[in-house]
């Protein structure tokens, strides 16, 4: 009954809202104390917006390490553009509408993105972040949570500056604190892991500024915290991603495919390096990187370095850099993320963070393009190992962005293997005890048996299942006629409530019927 | 055949309308000659029966009346799966024969057409090199594959049971010289490729290879040349045969390098489609208010119907009152299954039963087993039976409509969501208790979703539909990004053919960037910035270095930032096509390339004898002055992209200007545009329009067409620059013959009156006109020209030469009015004269102007003021 009446109060207010949105928040506030006292009961047009694992976790199961699993939250991003400059909210109107769409449709939250470049622009001591709890406080009047992401990079394909502009004046002065390729390249979006803790951004290391962002965001979004934000991901890296800039300088992480090249040539890298190879006995090795690794766009074999057989890699010196290569990695997360912990450790949150899912060449032993972003252990051991140590020290969750990624003849050439490399991170994950989360990597638009990975992704029984989901982004695809009817479908037959019970012959037909179809049958067979 | 011997009789019979029915596709109800066409179609078919039934099925959908009563029939054609298993094996002979050869015998008992695709490795190392075994190896009709394999079919033969196999045979010598066979099997007609547990199959002939034989550690690498395109049709089945067997080194192999006999067996599945049909047919009763509902089938096995009924249009599911059809279930009280009846001649299944009048229609889909459902393959729907006559037609003409019937862009959109959203719910959830309460939730969401789009769509101004290109508008989809910048763009092409000559073209241009944003225009089209073998910028070199005649890349850059401060677009000229080579391969060719590019002849197409190019033929014309880039390899497309992506980060570009894109295929256009996103881009696709004995043809379709193929195969992510009417302008002016601006159809017959919004209009440019003067434009009439451009739908583009002349104040009036005005790509235009001597048109109701010496002055309501007057033109406007 009382879901009825909720449900009458959600269809209804929105045209109020639209014409007087000032009032807007004292009716949510009502909405809000109803959600808080309910748990997470509240209405949607899939009925109760619960997951199907929820069930699970309300059976007494004797497994306790099943027991705290609870329902997969379905998150959805907002535009990585939504706040750009201060104050304003771009595409307000826009945002506002998906935000009760997505809120009816059965969404438990939402993604903001947080850019360091924007709510700390200027300044090593101006914040602003006006834009982004005007966002906050919409989405609080819909009575959706909100996961916000910290981004301490831009990307270059987005409309949000790379960097804040007085980082970008000291890397001006000092572009070595800026990641460097072996041809002498630039990352102007991100800074080396090698000053984290050095005085380079004007007499102040890049882990006190992060720590200071990471405080006045605290600060500024105390009220939030109790009702609105339910998970902070701290971005550890391009892209949000814990990982080196393994691509060309200046293109975009996401759309790159290739093997990379390693990012150790900025001085400081060099001078880490030089140092651990004398305290290791080979000094000699420390004097560059690995002359004989591929170029970007290269393949594993026209080096010497990521040969199959026989290649540097598996050499004493590959393995004795590559170990510090990606313990460099696993450094810089481990003293992000223990400041992110000192700062927000106490909040009602979840604190996560966001690893790569680097697939391609994943097929090759030498799996070289995670090694290139950083990803390795000795002797062929699970290079996602030591990271989800670290994460799980931490108690932070693992976002694995890649639920979506489906094998396909494109994928085959670059020997991708999305499957291996997924059960690679969950058993990583499961061995350090550390909590799974998922993304999609892009909007699903073509691959329509993308929809039915991430569903099967989501709804595992398996203790690997991931904590929340989000759904990567909203914009104008996400709200177009050829992906919108295809995401309220996904989201229907993965959120389940009352009046589905009466569907379910009609799923379980449209189920086998669609595995009659010959394109599922042939991507099975693939 | 069969299609054909049936359709002789009914061509007669019928008379001119039958043949409208059988060419148009239209359909026309209750035609009586057609319910004889009509009965006739089960008994006839059945004869063809599989695929020819299929073919026949396209015109059947017919309803009928008189004497039998036949409400409706109509064969759906049906696509089954269905697999079938089988085993491959491999032998190898160890005893040498006559010759002192050892075979190896490589079979399989699937029906198909095998091909076996192998090589062989000569070291112990696995996987990953092939090489082609020595020709006295290969078994006669095999072919070469690249330089790495080879192909062979194998052979029909009988086994000693009688059943047919496929065998190949390969001889080899005893002390072979190779370590292993390597392959896969090939089925041509599906092209499936068939592997062991997804890697190559491998024959050891040597025992020093190693006992793990076909079970190689599993993270060897696939081959990405044959396993690209693996297909996936063929499945492999685990069984415990598929277990590799270790070898048994064989005693009598004499030396411990030697070949071993073995025999080994692997199970496979392959999957085949057959093509089926379904027979529906109603037949009303006379008397009873009942109908006989029959299904005819040719599928053999066990059939199952899962059908329901519905009520006025519902497509909602219900089940009929009893009784039911004999073995018949009731399923979640959602839906019957009837088991249809098996023929008595054994060709299949069919049913009929009675069904009460009432219901508006049956709804079924067919059920093999558990996990095969087969459903309608037009539309991947349920298939619809209507069981009232009357409602045939509308049910028809309604989906028609629904499928042909593209909405415009804003009502569509949303009426769009709204049918699929309400299409869910209506198949979904009829049954549920709050379902007014829920229709209403998803109206809401729906409605919220159509005004977030509306919001996210960038800025454009989309709201024009794009049908006035009518020509495979359904299959325009539309593109990520449309480098069409915000409809309301007007270029000025920034430099002509002399403008290298002072060496800082780029420090002259950037103190113009203020008077043409002032004069209206929003982008610039640089030179081609690269470092050139002419001093004019189009043979490139070395593409990263971008100092070039018109000036260094400080001052490149420079400029860009001028005029991205004066609120322009800035176009950047890419050379894609061809690339001048800086040194000689062994053999004194220039195809090897220098710089931070440095491709070899491998980037050059091998279809130009000039340059001995190893890529692949070109994908389209041939530029002979310089090497042609081969744009169907992988490494230089990504160079490419890669390239642009930072030209448009380094330099600042917003867009692209690209050089002779007739000679390569425009989808690499898409590709190179979809990874630079540019704001804005146009093709230069020019080629020569049509003349016969010299005189220019009034139809121009052919021209254009070629261009917007060109668009299209760009997907629309690119304009191109309309040179059609540049060409139908020089007649018209040369000749006054304003008739030709006008085309069949009254709209203009350029690229801009088929799809405006990629057209990029021009009278004159760098190679047309200035001191090159390949084409240029009729002398004296260049406002004339500018007046019909700047006027019209599409985006123009104003030469540099022609602003900074006697001509820029009138050009400057004619921009001004098509700012005031706010004409943009897509406005919409009415040819109101196009006469010997005088054209004119009205564009979207707000200007109206003519060109030529002839009379005309508007009329109408409207109180038209003239904006602009000259030599051969008039410009009027609706006062704002």
């Amino acid at each position: 009954m009382e879901s009825v009446l909720t449900t009458q109060h959600a269809a209804r207010c929105p045209r109020g809202l639209r014409r007087e949105a000032g009032n807007a928040p004292a009716r949510v506030g009502f909405a809000r104390t109803e959600l808080r006292r309910g748990g997470r009961r509240d209405l949607s047009a899939a009925g109760l917006g619960r997951f199907l694992g929820y069930a699970t976790g309300d059976h007494k199961n004797n497994n306790l390490e099943v027991d705290d699993v609870g329902p997969v939250r379905l998150f959805v991003g907002l535009p990585s553009d939504t706040v750009t400059d201060g104050p304003t909210v771009n595409s307000a109107k826009g945002v506002a509408a998906g935000l009760r769409a997505v809120k009816l449709l059965g969404a438990d939250g939402v993604e903001l993105p947080v850019f360091w470049s924007v709510a700390q622009p200027e300044s090593t001591d101006r914040f602003c972040w006006d834009g982004y709890r005007a966002v906050a406080d919409m989405a609080r009047a819909e009575g959706l949570s909100l996961r916000v992401t910290l981004h301490f990079h831009g990307s270059p394909s987005g409309n949000v500056p790379l960097l804040p502009v007085w980082v970008t004046t000291a890397a001006a002065d000092d572009p070595d604190i800026l990641f460097t390729d072996r041809s002498g390249g630039r990352h102007e979006d991100c800074l080396s892991f090698a000053v984290d803790e050095l005085p380079v951004l004007h007499g102040k290391s890049p882990l006190q500024c992060y720590e200071a962002f990471f405080r006045s965001f605290a600060d500024a979004f105390q009220d939030f915290f109790d009702s609105t934000i339910t998970d902070v991901t701290v971005g550890l890296g391009p892209n949000g991603e814990l990982r080196y800039p393994s691509y060309p300088p200046g293109s975009d992480a996401r759309g790159f495919t290739g093997v990379g090249e390693f990012q150790c040539y900025d001085k400081y890298m060099l001078a880490q390096l030089r140092q651990h190879a004398e305290e290791s006995g080979h000094a000699l090795w420390g004097l560059s990187g690995p002359h004989d690794a591929p170029r970007y766009h290269e393949s594993p074999d026209s080096g010497n370095f990521f040969k199959d057989n026989g290649g540097s890699w598996q050499s004493p010196y590959g393995d004795f850099f590559l170990s510090w290569y990606a313990g460099q990695l696993v450094g810089h997360g481990d003293r992000v993320l223990g400041v992110a912990n000192g700062v927000l450790g106490d909040k009602p949150a979840e604190l996560s963070a966001k690893v790569p899912f680097m697939h391609w060449w994943h097929g090759a032993r030498s799996r070289p393009a995670e090694a290139a972003a950083g990803f390795y252990k000795s002797s062929q051991k699970n290079g996602y190992s030591p990271v989800a140590k670290m994460f799980a020290r931490h108690g932070c969750t693992v976002i694995v962005p890649g639920m979506d990624v489906c094998m396909n003849k494109q994928h085959r050439i670059t020997g991708s293997s999305p499957d291996q490399l997924l059960v690679q991170i969950k058993n990583a994950c499961r061995r350090h005890g550390a909590r799974i989360a998922g993304e999609n990597a892009s909007l699903v638009l073509t691959h329509t048996s993308s929809f039915s990975r991430i569903r099967s992704n989501l709804l595992t029984a398996e203790r690997t299942r991931p904590s929340h989901f989000t759904y990567q982004r909203m914009g104008a695809d996400f709200f177009s006629p050829e992906h919108w009817p295809l995401f309220m479908e996904f989201v229907r037959s993965v959120v389940c409530g009352e009046w589905d019970e009466d569907e379910l012959a009609d799923e379980e037909r449209d189920m086998a019927s669609t595995s009659a179809n010959a394109n599922a049958r042939e991507a099975q067979a693939v | 055949m069969a299609v054909a011997t049936w359709s002789i009789p009914a061509i007669p019979r019928v008379g001119p309308p039958a043949r409208g029915v059988l060419l148009g596709g239209a359909f026309v109800p209750a035609a009586r000659p057609l319910a004889w066409r009509c009965r006739a179609t089960p008994r006839r078919l059945r004869i063809g029966g599989g695929i020819v039934g299929r073919a026949g099925a396209a015109e059947m959908p017919v309803a009928g009346s008189g004497e039998v009563g036949v409400v409706f029939s109509e064969k759906f054609p049906l696509r089954r799966c269905h697999t079938v298993e089988g085993k491959a094996w491999v032998r190898v002979d160890a005893e040498p024969d006559g010759d002192g050869k050892c075979k190896v015998l490589i079979g399989c008992d699937v029906e198909g057409k095998w091909v076996l695709h192998w090589g062989v490795s000569r070291d112990g190392e696995h996987g990953r090199e092939w090489d082609q075994p020595p020709s006295e190896m290969r078994p006669p009709g095999s072919v070469q594959i690249k330089d790495y394999a080879i192909e062979t079919p194998l052979d029909i033969s009988h086994n000693s049971e009688g059943r047919m196999i496929h065998e190949v045979k390969i001889k080899i010598d005893k002390g072979t010289p190779f370590a292993a066979i390597n392959f896969v099997l090939k089925e041509e007609e599906t092209g499936a490729w068939f592997q062991h547990k997804g890697h190559d199959f491998i024959i050891p002939l040597c025992v020093s290879f190693g006992g793990d034989l076909l079970g190689r550690k599993q993270d060897i690498d696939v081959r990405p040349g044959a396993l690209g395109h693996l297909s996936n049709v063929l499945q492999r089945s685990e069984g415990p045969n598929a277990e590799p067997q270790k070898i048994v080194p064989d005693d009598k192999g004499s030396r411990d390098k030697g070949i071993s006999g073995f025999y080994e067996e692997y199970p496979i599945l392959k999957s085949v489609y057959a093509q089926n049909f379904v027979t529906a047919t109603v037949r009303e009763i006379n008397g009873t208010n009942k109908h006989n509902v029959e299904f005819d089938t040719d599928i053999p096995g066990e059939v199952i119907i899962h059908w329901g009924v519905c009520k006025d249009n519902t497509m909602t599911w219900e089940i009929p009152p009893e009784p039911h059809p004999p073995t018949t279930k009731i399923f979640r009280q959602k839906a019957l299954q009837t088991l249809l009846q098996r023929k008595a001649d054994g060709t299949g299944n069919s049913i009929s039963f009675l069904l009460d009048a009432e219901y508006s229609g049956l709804i079924f889909v067919l059920k093999l087993d558990e996990y095969t459902w087969l459903r309608n393959m037009e539309n991947g729907f349920d298939f619809y039976v209507p069981l009232t006559r009357a409602d045939t037609h509308v049910a028809h003409n309604s989906e028609k409509q629904k499928t042909d019937d593209k909405p415009s862009q804003t009502d569509g959109l949303i009426s769009d969501i709204r049918n699929l959203v309400v299409g869910l719910s209506s198949r979904r959830g009829q049954r549920a208790k709050n379902k007014v309460l829920q229709e209403d939730i998803l109206q809401e969401i729906e409605r919220l979703a159509a005004e977030a789009y509306s919001i996210f769509r960038s800025p454009t101004i989309d709201t024009v539909e794009e049908s006035v290109y009518i020509d495979d508008d359904s299959l325009i989809v539309k593109p990520a990004c449309s480098g069409t910048g915000s409809g309301f763009e007007i270029v000025c092409q920034g430099f002509n053919w002399e403008s290298h000559k002072s060496g800082k073209w780029y420090v002259e241009l950037g103190t113009k960037a203020k008077e043409l944003s002032s004069l209206g225009f929003t982008i610039v089209w640089a030179p081609p910035p690269t470092d050139s073998v002419s001093p004019e910028g189009y043979m490139p070199t070395d593409l990263y270095n971008l100092n070039s005649r018109y000036g260094t890349i400080e001052e490149l850059k420079e400029v860009v930032k001028k005029f991205h401060g004066a609120g322009m677009k800035v176009l950047g000229d890419a050379v894609l096509n061809h690339r001048c080579a800086q040194f000689q391969n062994q053999n004194g060719v220039w195809n090897i390339f220098g710089g931070r590019l440095n491709w070899d002849d491998r980037a050059v197409v091998a279809d130009d004898p000039h340059f001995h190019g190893r890529g692949s033929k070109s994908s389209g014309d041939n530029f002979h002055a310089a090497p042609n880039i081969d744009h169907s390899q992988e490494f230089v497309r990504s160079d490419l992209k890669e390239w642009l992506c930072w030209m448009r980060k380094e330099v600042g570009y917003d867009g692209w200007r690209l050089d002779f894109v007739r000679g390569f295929w425009g989808g690499y256009v898409k590709d190179y545009l979809e990874a630079s996103e540019p704001y804005f881009a146009v093709g230069e696709y020019w080629d020569s329009l049509s003349y016969t004995y010299g005189e220019m043809d009034y139809n121009q379709d052919a021209h254009r067409q070629r261009i917007v193929d060109w668009i299209n195969a760009t997907n629309g992510t690119a304009g191109a620059f309309d040179v059609t009417t540049k060409g139908i302008l020089h007649a018209v002016l040369e000749r006054s013959e304003y008739w030709r601006l006008s085309d069949e159809k009254g709209r203009p017959p350029g690229v801009l009156g088929w799809w405006p919004s990629r057209a990029v209009t021009f009278i004159e440019n760098h190679d047309t006109g200035s001191t090159q003067g390949h084409w240029r434009f009729p002398f004296g009439m260049e406002v004339q020209g500018y007046a019909y451009i700047l006027t019209h739908p599409g985006t123009p583009a104003v030469f540099y030469d022609h602003i900074f002349s006697h001509l820029h104040p009138e050009i400057a009036k004619l921009i001004s009015i098509r700012r005031r005005q706010k004409i943009h790509c897509r406005s919409k235009i009415k040819i109101l004269k196009a006469e010997g001597n005088v054209y004119s048109a009205e564009i979207d109701e707000r200007v109206t102007m003519k060109i030529g010496s002839g009379h005309f002055e508007p009329s109408g309501p409207i109180n038209w003021v003239v904006a602009a007057e000259g030599q051969g033109y008039k410009v009027w406007e609706v006062p704002l």
